[in-house]
């Protein structure tokens, strides 16, 4: 089993050859580093221009936005769009978070964007300032980088009515490992690409572990399963348009899915009760771990709560969220508190707007 | 005002795309009947913001569009890749890095470099992640502005040898400042470039650079130089005033920044 070590060191070799004896198109190459956010130093890794096949859902991309942090992810689509065959006389604009203020909607609907590749949370940020009429007119929102619930789901699906949602699984180290999805897909379910193979380490009574990754890399280079730090799971069932693998992913180990004191902490529920608790709070972050008290192990979630009008209910929070939030398949944080478990539940009201580096992090796990 | 002879045929031939172009209205609504070259009315950043780009499209070519400006004061500004490729940003070298403080201008210099055969590097705002991936691709060359150079300057220290080229891209340039980064390249080049309208000069560094005009771009000097790039841009650039004021060599094309 490879770790990021591992992989570090393949992409410094993959680098140095690079270097030391350049291809005679460097052109048909791409460099990028990793954003090192979740897992520690970035490291550069190199990749072979993508084959129009790679990006079947490009046709009919005429108006493209391409919404990543990373100037890097946007340069690799951007690239992707600028290399497809298929798509002649079409525009793509790599648009900035900068740019979001109330003065783009009118650039927006100039542009007019048939098409999105972004990370889930940038573009739920980008259609708050798209009009009407503009958000009509898109028809594939395509997603990475974060894990989408149902709940974002809904809300791309009520701002884009007209938009088929297309998601993939990428990473900086891996680049994209998922085909084009298959309509029979539920969210965060994938089939592998070609050429990849998946596994999943160390899979609990749910089957959920370890995702692991294993594909070619440049030069003869191959990662062999590689430990990404996502957790995921294979789907027994058969999917009935044919293709032989389904995996499921979770988010990442530690940030979207925790295990604490024998319970499991889902961004995607903590996402659900805080839209429940919407006229509570306006934004949260919850940090989780594990804490000896009296020599037992209990967990312990702390909720920190931003209110624009700054009037929040410390109890009224802590009492509605405990008794919403499932931490089990059929236990909620207040069940579990009462059975000690759990401490009950800490809630601090930020004075300020939450801000989080990187990605969207809405939990995380206190080590 | 400087009108080179040899471009004389070239700009009535881009006059003429212009006006009768069925695509758009914004030189014709702008010129109103007015035939001459060099009476032609001027066009402006404020024309840009006032006239959609979608209105203001003269042809189209696959490519990518940027946001220039910022707020109420941003427009859009579109490039065909083969435009792009065709721009003269910087010299060809192995392993360019990319850096700038404009995201847009960052993947558009990134797009130069591949349409001219070449791998970039594109850097990431933070600097500490750029000097580090900087000094991993063992970069030869710099595509960089003036604000970017100088948080980037830790990275000269790790040098063995000079790069082979720095270009440094913007409107307004300290040659004072820049000068302390002579030792760290074989050459360091000024590029004179808006983003709406590319390159139009470029000047070796020096304490008072003398910029001449590229190929294909007529360069007056009004109170602001007045610029055309013939050239069939998505908007192409005719008698465009950059804001820029220079003071014109005594004779032949060059011409500093005024102070």
């Amino acid at each position: 089993m490879m770790e990021r070590s591992d992989i570090a060191a393949l992409y410094n070799q993959i680098l140095d050859e690079f270097v030391v004896h350049p291809p005679e198109k460097p052109e048909d190459y791409w460099i990028r580093m990793t954003s090192g956010t979740t897992t520690g130093r970035p490291f550069l890794t190199i990749w072979q221009k993508k084959s129009a096949a790679a990006w079947p859902h490009a046709a009919g991309m005429r108006r493209f936005i391409v919404a990543y942090g990373l100037l890097a992810t946007r340069m690799s689509n951007v690239l992707s769009f600028r290399n497809n065959p298929e798509n002649e006389g079409a525009l793509v604009l790599p648009l900035d978070a900068g740019a979001l203020n109330p003065s783009v909607e009118r650039l927006l609907d100039d542009f007019a964007p048939d098409s999105f590749y972004a990370i889930p949370s940038f573009a739920t940020r980008i259609s708050d300032h798209m009009s009407e009429q503009s958000r009509s007119s898109v028809h594939t929102l395509g997603f990475s980088g974060e894990p989408i619930s149902k709940t974002l789901r809904d809300l791309f699906l009520s701002r884009f009515p007209k938009a088929r949602q297309v998601i993939t699984f990428a990473t900086s180290e891996t680049g994209v490992i998922t085909g084009f999805p298959c309509d029979h897909l539920s969210p965060n379910q994938y089939h592998p690409r070609e050429g990849v193979v998946i596994e999943v380490d160390e899979p609990d009574e749910r089957g959920i572990g370890y995702l692991l990754i294993s594909k070619d890399l440049l030069f003869g280079k191959r990662m062999e399963r590689y430990r990404i730090g996502d957790m995921a799971r294979i789907v027994p069932e058969t999917c009935p348009c044919g293709q032989a693998l389904t995996f499921e992913v979770f988010g990442r180990a530690g940030y979207d899915y925790i295990k604490v004191a024998g319970a499991i902490l889902r961004r995607e529920e903590f996402d659900r009760v805080a839209s429940e608790c919407a006229v509570l709070f306006d934004d949260y972050y919850a940090e989780a771990e594990a804490v000896v008290i009296d020599g037992k192990l209990k967990g312990k979630i702390v909720l920190t709560v931003y209110r624009a009008n700054g009037v929040a209910s410390v109890e009224e929070i802590a009492k509605e969220f405990s008794a919403r939030v499932y931490l089990t398949a059929s236990q909620t944080l207040e069940q579990l508190a009462e059975q000690e478990v759990f401490l009950p539940l800490t809630v601090i009201v930020s004075a300020m707007p939450l801000v989080r580096d990187g990605k969207a992090k809405k939990l995380s796990l206190r080590t | 005002m400087n009108t080179p002879t040899d471009n004389t045929g070239r700009l009535e031939q881009l006059v003429t795309f212009a006006r009768e172009s069925p695509f758009s209205d914004f030189y014709r609504n702008k010129w109103r009947g007015e035939k001459a070259f060099e009476r032609l009315p001027h066009s402006s950043r404020a024309d840009f913001l006032a006239v959609p780009l979608s209105h203001r499209r003269y042809k189209k070519e696959k490519g990518m569009v940027k946001i220039v400006g910022t707020g109420e004061q941003a427009f859009l500004s579109e490039w065909s890749f083969s435009d792009i490729g065709r721009e003269p940003y910087a010299p060809h070298s192995m392993r360019p890095f990319v850096y700038l403080t404009d995201p847009y201008e960052a993947v558009e210099k990134s797009l130069w470099c591949y349409e001219n055969g070449m791998m970039p590097l594109v850097g990431e705002k933070d600097s500490d992640m750029a000097i580090f991936a900087a000094g991993r691709y063992q970069i030869d060359s710099l595509i960089v502005d003036e604000q970017s150079l100088a948080k980037f300057a830790p990275f000269f220290s790790t040098l063995r040898t000079p790069l082979a080229s720095i270009s440094v891209i913007g409107s307004a340039f300290s040659p004072n400042t820049l000068m302390s980064f002579e030792r760290y390249a074989q050459s360091i080049r000024l590029v004179l470039a808006l983003p709406e309208t590319g390159a139009f000069a470029e000047a070796p560094l020096s304490r008072v650079p003398k910029f001449t005009p590229l190929p294909r771009c007529h360069v007056e000097h009004d109170s602001e130089i007045v610029l055309t790039k013939i050239a069939r841009y998505p908007t192409p650039i005719i008698r465009y005033k950059t804001g820029i004021r220079t003071t014109p060599a005594e004779d032949g094309p060059s011409f500093s920044l005024a102070a």
